[in-house]
């Protein structure tokens, strides 16, 4: 009973995580039919930033953190998409793949290969006893922070007039410059969201695993392109359930099957994902009514 | 302008003058990844090898040669390995060193041995790294996988009387596989299936977290002696969230976890044990290591990262030894002298070659402990029993 | 004075030419009818003029000035809206979240609501359905939200692609009601129709398209009575002026 409660709260606290990758590269994916494996970097910069603050007063170093990040992503929008914007999707992918190749040696380069140890909010390792449960406060403010950062973020795209335009330009980008609203302006307020978005996962990831390394940030990306094909390309709170059903499935899996079969898990995990791409390509997540007659 | 142009004539001259041409100097080729995701495990070994060749240059050199290296970086690039061994063994390296690892450093050693040259990786601790895989020529100065397990379930069993133990296995390279399996052989001979009370695996990369095998070991009743831990990349993010997750439990671990670069992120650790090389922390108890320590901080201004540079020491060490005994630096002799080391004193340890065997299963490892983040040395150990080798 | 003008207009997708040569223009306040038979090159006429496909060569003039690179939001925000074959409702987003987008120009919350309550007092069933799914409305529903929020921009001219495709006869009655107000209000139309039987209704002028050239141009009632109407649609290869 205790494992299964533990085990459920593990699912949702590394559900959290994917969830918010999801969504970033869900938005740009919907803005600009761009499947941006940048995003890793985005996350490792962000720990690499939080790595170099180490000793600096932690909310100083997370405002750097996210400060670092947004710049970088809005840089890498101005000088490597912006010039290929319309160019086609593949296009697009082998350029979020050259650039996050750069940023990644440019890592190396600059740190070295070597993973490099750091200690942020340590306070973190405490955990709430309750009853039987040991719930560690990292959970605890993983799952909070991906829930506020989650809420701010819908609560934006519906509520104010970019998120809005943000929200049409992800499902017809092209009716949406028709109807006024500037390309430029929503992919660089898409690129800026990206980038809060990889800044929050670096500071709750670097607070977990306590180490810089120049490919960390892969995984998480990786896992985001397939949650937001699993909620349904360009549906956005498709993407973040989709994060979330990746992140609870992996954790299930390793809970739940035996031993020799733990180490093919990610290949149950990819299995379902292909199982719903054949069967439902639109994505689990994108209801038949809202889909008819469009 | 002259001046000018007679310092660029003589660059010329110097650099098109093949090494080999040099009167009374051998060269030493370092085909290794000096750039790159592979750079880190190379780097520590390459500077204790020219280390080597410095002290052996003071002593007068070998066989009234000088010894000069040249270097080649294959980019951490397996593919590029055989062109860094082409480019050294053109330089006329009559030995070379390549990669801490089967997959990259073999490539290279394949190109030397085509070419009737001694290829040393520095520390791939694959079996594979010898006659079987690669060739006669191909030796690793490593201590092999399989005794690393070995040993650390003996000295688990013996020496601290652990009578159960819960099993946390890295499924990402075959390296932390293989010390996890041959662990687990030995440790069911000492004892019995049964105290094994759990196992369970992660992948030191694509898993963001560990979470469930946390929890898995929390939910373990009753609470193993110990873990059995084989991690190695990114090994310190795993053992940062067994500690967050309250686990106390003792640690055991091998080489690939040595060093302190990854100890701040779990400040203040305590009881995680790990078998190295060496110390490379100065506290060595053979005085031979703490020296080196030394003088790889003398001339490098740090200290070793991890006691993986005695294996890189070591590489030009053995060899030399070799080229003495046999008088020359002609391959087939040499190797014929190096398969008689049987429990050569080297820096890196008692160290024995056979026709068949070019990878140590029998030299001591140096059991470390970490007590509040500071590596302490235990004991020199090695497995009773030696584990049957298979290629 | 005119407010839109096209001159020698070419454009071609890869190596298949799709308007060839195409010269017209409106008059401010003026409806003009286009017509012409499957792929004649009406939807790519409105994308050009819109910014989205760029010409091979000719030019437009929007009030006098050149709209040759400006981007398709610019041209927009100029005072050109285009409501595109196939009406493209926003999916996921509600009838007043589609709205919305068009209200560019509006600033302040109130000049906002203003304009909300009037479109929505012209459309009735928008403000009855505003909280619902755009997408979930029925065809001809649709295509008074796409028109509503065309509106919303305040346009000058406002470009229909094939309005009434897909809908019931009395859809395409309602939609032409609305068509004729927009006229008497005065906002210049660019109306494209394949189907012609209709287009006299709201059009002064109307020309035809074939083969991506101007086949026939003149007074709606003139083209669309003229013998020469089925030869364009079948492709004839003169350009004719009706008198
Ligand atoms: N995106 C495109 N790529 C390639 N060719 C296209 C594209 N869009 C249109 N075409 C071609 O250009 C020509 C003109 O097409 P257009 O859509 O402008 O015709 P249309 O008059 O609007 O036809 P319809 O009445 O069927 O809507 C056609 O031959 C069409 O096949
Ligand atoms: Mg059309």
């Amino acid at each position: 009973m205790t494992f299964a409660i533990q085990t459920l709260i593990d699912a949702i606290s590394v559900g959290a995580l994917y969830a918010i990758s999801a969504l970033g590269i869900g938005l740009l994916f919907g803005i600009m039919r761009l499947v941006n494996f940048a995003q890793s970097e985005f996350v490792t910069v962000g720990v690499y930033t939080l790595m170099m603050l180490a000793n600096a007063w932690f909310p100083l170093a997370a405002l750097a953190a996210v400060v670092v990040v947004v710049l970088l992503a809005l840089t890498v929008e101005r000088l490597a998409f912006r010039p290929v914007r319309n160019a086609d999707p593949a296009t697009l992918l082998i350029a979020s793949f050259a650039v996050s190749y750069f940023l990644q040696n440019g890592l190396v380069l600059l740190f070295g290969a070597r993973p490099i140890g750091f200690d942020v909010l340590p306070g973190l390792g405490q955990a709430i006893q309750v009853e039987t449960v040991r719930i560690p406060l990292l959970n605890i403010v993983t799952i909070a922070a991906t829930s506020t950062l989650l809420l701010g973020v819908g609560l934006f795209l519906r509520l104010t007039r970019t998120g809005i335009e943000m929200r049409a330009a992800a499902v017809d980008f092209r009716m949406a410059r028709l109807m006024g609203v500037k390309a430029d302006r929503v992919i660089a307020v898409g690129f800026g969201l990206a980038g809060i978005m990889s800044a929050v996962v670096s500071i709750l990831y670097a607070a977990q695993t306590g180490t810089a390394s120049p490919a960390m940030g892969l995984q998480l990306a990786l896992v985001g392109f397939v949650a937001t094909v699993i909620g349904g390309m360009g549906n956005l709170p498709g993407a973040v359930l989709g994060g979330l059903a990746v992140g609870a499935i992996s954790v299930l899996l390793q809970a739940v099957l035996p031993p020799d079969l733990r180490v093919f898990r990610e290949a149950f995990v990819y299995a379902a994902v292909i199982a719903v791409l054949l069967l439902r390509p639109q994505g689990l997540f994108r209801s038949a009514a809202e889909r008819e007659r469009v | 302008m002259k001046i000018l142009m007679l310092t660029a004539l003589a660059a010329v001259a110097v650099s098109v003058l093949p090494a080999s041409a040099q009167d009374d100097a051998v060269t030493v080729g370092f085909p290794l990844a000096l750039s790159g995701f592979v750079a880190p495990y190379d780097d520590g070994p390459l500077k204790a090898a020219l280390l080597a060749i410095d002290d052996i240059n003071s002593r007068g050199g070998l066989l009234g040669e000088k010894i000069i290296s040249v270097e080649s970086d294959t980019k951490s690039d397996p593919a590029q390995g055989a062109t860094a061994a082409t480019d050294v063994l053109g330089k006329a390296a009559k030995m070379i060193m390549v990669t801490c690892d089967f997959d990259f450093g073999a490539p290279a050693a394949l190109v030397a041995e085509s070419q009737n040259v001694i290829a040393f990786s520095s520390c791939a601790a694959d079996p594979k790294f010898g006659v079987q895989g690669i060739g006669k020529n191909a030796y690793t100065m490593s201590t092999a996988s399989i005794s690393q397990g070995a040993t650390l379930a003996e000295w688990a069993h013996n020496e601290k009387g652990f009578k159960t133990v819960y099993i946390l296995k890295d499924t990402m390279v075959e390296y932390t596989k293989s010390v996890c399996d041959s662990f687990e052989a030995r440790w069911t001979e000492l004892s019995s299936a049964e105290s094994i009370v759990g196992r369970d695996t992660f992948h030191g990369v694509n898993d963001t977290s560990i979470a469930s095998q946390i929890s898995r070991i929390k939910a373990n009743s009753p609470q193993p002696d110990f873990v059995m831990f084989c991690g190695a990349v990114n090994g310190g993010s795993a053992v940062r969230q067994i500690r967050a997750a309250g686990i106390d439990l003792p640690l055991l671990s091998s080489e690939s976890m040595d060093g302190a670069y990854w100890l701040a992120a779990i400040p203040n650790l305590s009881d995680f044990y790990v078998a190295v090389y060496g110390s490379a922390f100065g506290n060595d108890p053979d005085p031979k290591v703490n020296d080196f320590v030394k003088s790889f901080s003398a001339k490098y201004g740090v200290a070793p990262v991890t006691g993986h540079a005695l294996t890189g020491y070591s590489v030009v060490e053995a060899w030399a030894k070799a080229v003495e005994r046999a008088g020359t630096f002609d391959t087939d002799a040499v190797r014929a002298e190096l398969d008689k080391f049987t429990a050569e004193p080297l820096m890196v340890g008692k160290t024995t070659f056979t026709p068949e065997l070019h990878i140590n299963v029998d030299r001591p490892m140096l059991i470390m402990k970490i007590v509040n983040g500071k590596h302490e040395p235990i004991e020199r150990f090695i497995t009773t029993k030696l584990p049957k080798v298979s290629f | 004075m005119t407010l839109l003008r096209i001159d020698g207009l070419s454009a071609a997708y890869g190596p298949v030419p799709a308007l060839r040569n195409v010269g017209l223009s409106l008059g401010e306040g003026e409806t003009l009818g286009v017509v012409g038979a499957n792929g004649a090159g009406k939807s790519t006429l409105t994308l050009a003029i819109a910014g989205i496909v760029r010409p091979s060569s000719g030019d437009i003039f929007f009030d006098g000035m050149s709209l040759a690179g400006l981007l398709p939001e610019t041209i927009a925000r100029l005072g050109v809206a285009l409501v595109p074959e196939g009406r493209h409702i926003f999916e996921g987003l509600t009838v007043e979240e589609n709205l919305l987008i068009g209200l560019n120009g509006a600033v302040g919350r109130q000049a906002r609501r203003d304009a909300l309550e009037r479109i929505y007092d012209a459309f009735p069933i928008l403000r009855q359905r505003r909280t619902g799914f755009g997408t979930r409305l029925s065809g001809g529903e649709q295509q008074q939200l796409a028109i509503a929020r065309a509106l919303l921009m305040n346009p000058r001219l406002l470009i229909l692609d094939e309005p009434s495709l897909g809908l019931a006869p009395i859809m395409v009655d309602k939609v032409y009601k609305i068509l004729r107000d927009l006229r008497q209000q005065g906002v210049a139309l660019l109306l494209v129709e394949q189907n012609p039987a209709r287009i006299a209704e709201v059009a002064d002028r109307t020309v035809v398209l074939a083969n991506g050239a101007v086949r026939l141009s003149g007074a709606s009632a003139d083209v669309l009575s003229s013998d020469l109407l089925s030869r364009a649609y079948l492709g004839a290869e003169e350009h004719e002026v009706c008198a």
